[in-house]
């Protein structure tokens, strides 16, 4: 009869319960965000370039905005939507919000973006816009990529707008007819950068920006290495970049310390448990019956 | 520190927490099972409104009560889409999944060729052939290899001729540039996901608890 | 009679709608042109009108769960309760304006989409922990591109590791790109040569014809 051996001091660690690392990762999100350190943020050329493209803005003319996330990427990616319209509300542009990702995106714009945008007072007033007259949300329209190509040609293929005004209705729409009409696409989103890029920017030659999620920041980088796309954020830490370059601190500064944090505690998560590893079947090798997991 | 009085944010931190009682405490707990249900209740509910309704609205009724009378036939074959719920009339539905997967297929396949092979790939590679420095240079010829070995690993892994070398090289170098490029996107993606939690953590303190960020 | 509509009908149908949207973006012929254009007004409304399908899936699935008391049946029942309301309130006209229909959406549904989206994060965690191990070669170049690029993403690591944290960026930049445009243009062409073959009617199941039969 084998006597089962008792589990040592590493096997203990190994097999620690699932429960004591989702604590120890709450506190690693939590403390950070009740006590922020402070740290000081290295610029990515791509956030500088993100807003100079939206800088460089020929003053009066047309502005395509996708700010297209659904719930679950509005933590990720608000910010960034907040503060490109902050930025966007500085300059003399008109702005048309469009939307394909999901039926969500457009409520999450209206509840979750634009209520901490400044200036906000309503729908009907962006700051010192119109609806109507310099800002337009044409509302979630199904279909995805055939959708996209349609309403890049023609811009009054949905008859009204995220509110239930007629189309005939809004000023700012009478002088736009297709996507030629722009000088600048934005999109904030994830999931749809491919179908943006081939229906929108490149049979228009529409200049592109884009805030990505993480995710996606591996696809969109070629295409912004390839010069397809002026400028890109990635992800949070990239909307903390683009914050920090207009002076305007939001939720996404404030969160880089416990981007900090988290990933200290998962780097040393990964290496005690690699160490563990590799110390374990270094000394197994020596023992008969090599490793035995 | 002053708590939020506002109902709705009460709710929203209630859902917050029944969704992440999955983690803290029995998984599957009727807590959360009630939030999944009522998700995916929401998930539905706006589909129906604002993918349905508004868009219908929007892009047939509206133009069929313009004049644009010739809609209505685009209406009728889309919902021949619903006859798969029939027993005998099943194959009415393939007419209106013709439309619409041969109109996406069209337009991907153009959107393709344009942007991904041509103004993305052969623009790109182009820019690997210049070379200002040696640091360049070397970062270009690591590039040009990640770039033809990964190709070779896709398309040629496989059979009694890769199993000797040169082929064995490529294909292993092939198979490292692609862990690379995984490891890397993995790595972002661990930014994205602390970008999640760090979201409703925000919403939890802030919106909800009153700390101050 | 009835293979011509079972069969012909529909593979024709997708033949000439790719045929005809394709060719009119490398060929400037105005008919070709509006007829693409037409062609995709009437996808996107049927795309819409298609939208019911997985709806009625769900509730038929539920109301069966429900009417026979299978396990989580009073969790179906909610679902449907909340689908009832939102809709309610939603097909107010205009259209998803009505004030209750956005305060149940975003007080009830945005906060529990989020957060199921977050969850993520805690099972990353976890398997960091325990299941990313340098088992092999593979594993460990995976684990060393990861760790660089991590120590790159955090203000914190840059600051204190200003030389290593660089390489992360390059990795990013040089191989990792080099490589995904590998992996894209090989995406790319199998896309083409998958639509090409739809084209062919080589692939019928795009339509929903299985080759054996003939039939669905």
């Amino acid at each position: 009869m084998t006597e089962k051996k008792q589990p040592g001091i590493l096997d203990r660690i190994e097999n620690i319960d699932r429960k004591v690392i989702y604590f120890i990762v709450t506190l690693a999100v939590i403390l950070p965000l009740i006590n922020p350190i402070g740290l000081p943020l290295n610029i990515a050329e791509e956030s500088v370039n993100y807003k100079n493209a939206i800088d460089d803005i020929p003053d009066g003319s047309n502005v395509l905005c996708k700010i297209d996330m659904e719930a679950g990427l509005s933590g990720e990616l608000g910010p960034a939507g907040v503060a490109t319209i902050n930025q966007l509300l500085e300059k003399p542009v008109k702005l048309v919000f469009i939307f394909f990702y999901r039926g969500d995106c457009p409520l999450v714009f209206v509840n979750n973006i634009l209520p901490n945008v400044n200036g906000y007072i309503d729908t009907t007033h962006l700051g010192n816009k119109v609806y109507g007259v310099d800002w337009v949300s044409l509302g979630y329209i199904e279909g995805h990529e055939s959708a996209m190509a349609k309403l890049a040609e023609d811009m009054h293929f949905v008859t009204v707008d995220q509110f239930g005004n007629k189309m005939s209705d809004l000023p700012l729409m009478q002088d736009i007819k297709t996507a030629s009409d722009f000088s600048l696409l934005i999109h904030v989103g994830g999931g749809d950068n491919a179908p943006v890029l081939n229906q929108f920017s490149t049979p228009y030659k529409l200049k592109t920006i884009c805030a990505t999620a993480g995710v996606d920041y591996v696809g969109v980088l070629q295409y912004y290495k390839a010069g397809v796309y002026s400028g890109i954020l990635n992800s949070l830490k990239g909307t903390a970049e683009y914050e920090f370059l207009l002076g305007q601190p939001g939720l996404a500064i404030v969160a880089t310390d416990a981007i900090s944090v988290i990933h200290v505690t998962l780097l040393v998560l990964i290496i005690i448990g690699n160490a563990i590893y590799i110390y374990k079947r270094m000394v197994k090798k020596d023992v008969k019956g090599g490793v035995t997991e | 520190m002053t708590i939020s009085m506002d109902p709705g944010i009460w709710l929203g931190a209630f859902m917050t927490l029944a969704v992440f009682s999955y983690f803290f405490g029995p998984t599957k707990n009727p807590l959360f099972k009630f939030a999944e249900s009522t998700v995916v209740g929401g998930a539905l509910g706006y589909t129906i409104v604002i993918a349905g309704a508004k868009n219908l609205e929007s892009l047939a009724y509206n133009k069929i009560v313009a004049g644009n009378v010739i809609l209505i036939i685009p209406v009728i074959v889309g919902l021949l889409i619903y006859t798969r719920y029939t027993k005998n009339y099943t194959y009415l539905a393939r007419i209106p999944i013709a439309f619409i997967v041969g109109s996406g297929i069209a337009v991907a396949a153009y959107g393709i060729i344009s942007t991904n092979i041509i103004a993305n790939n052969l623009v790109a590679v182009t820019g690997y052939l210049v070379n200002k420095d040696l640091a360049t240079t070397f970062t270009n010829a690591w590039n040009i290899i990640a770039l033809i070995t990964s190709i070779y690993y896709f398309y040629f892994t496989g059979g009694k001729r890769q199993e000797a070398p040169p082929f064995t090289w490529l294909n292993k170098i092939g198979r490292y540039s692609i862990m690379l490029f995984m490891g890397a996107s993995f790595g972002n993606t661990i930014l994205a996901r602390n970008a999640l939690i760090i979201g409703r953590a925000q919403f939890l303190l802030y919106s909800w608890l009153g700390f101050s960020p | 009679m009835s293979q011509m509509i079972r069969k012909y009908l529909p593979l024709g149908l997708l033949t000439t709608i790719i045929a005809i949207v394709t060719i009119q973006y490398y060929l400037s012929i105005q008919v070709l042109k509006d007829l693409s254009s037409t062609i995709l007004n009437w996808a996107v409304i049927m795309a819409t009108i298609a939208v019911g399908l997985g709806i009625i899936n769900l509730l038929t699935r539920y109301m069966r769960n429900i009417s026979r008391r299978r396990e989580n049946w009073i969790f179906n029942l909610w679902t449907i309760i909340v689908i009832i309301m939102i809709t309610a309130t939603g097909l107010l006209y205009p259209f998803g304006t009505n004030s209750t229909f956005n305060w149940l959406l975003t007080n009830l549904y945005l906060p529990g989409d989020s957060s199921i989206y977050a969850m993520v994060f805690f099972d990353i965690c976890f398997a960091f922990w325990r299941a990313f191990k340098v088992r092999n070669t593979d594993a460990a170049l995976l684990l060393i591109a990861a760790f660089f690029v991590m120590l790159y993403n955090a203000p914190l690591t840059q600051n204190l590791f200003p030389q290593i944290a660089p390489l992360g960026k390059w990795l990013f930049d040089n191989p990792a790109t080099a490589a995904n445009r590998g992996i894209g243009l090989v995406i790319a062409i199998g896309t083409l040569a998958y639509s090409f073959r739809i084209l062919m009617q080589r692939e019928t199941g795009a339509v929903g014809i299985r080759e054996s039969t003939g039939e669905e």
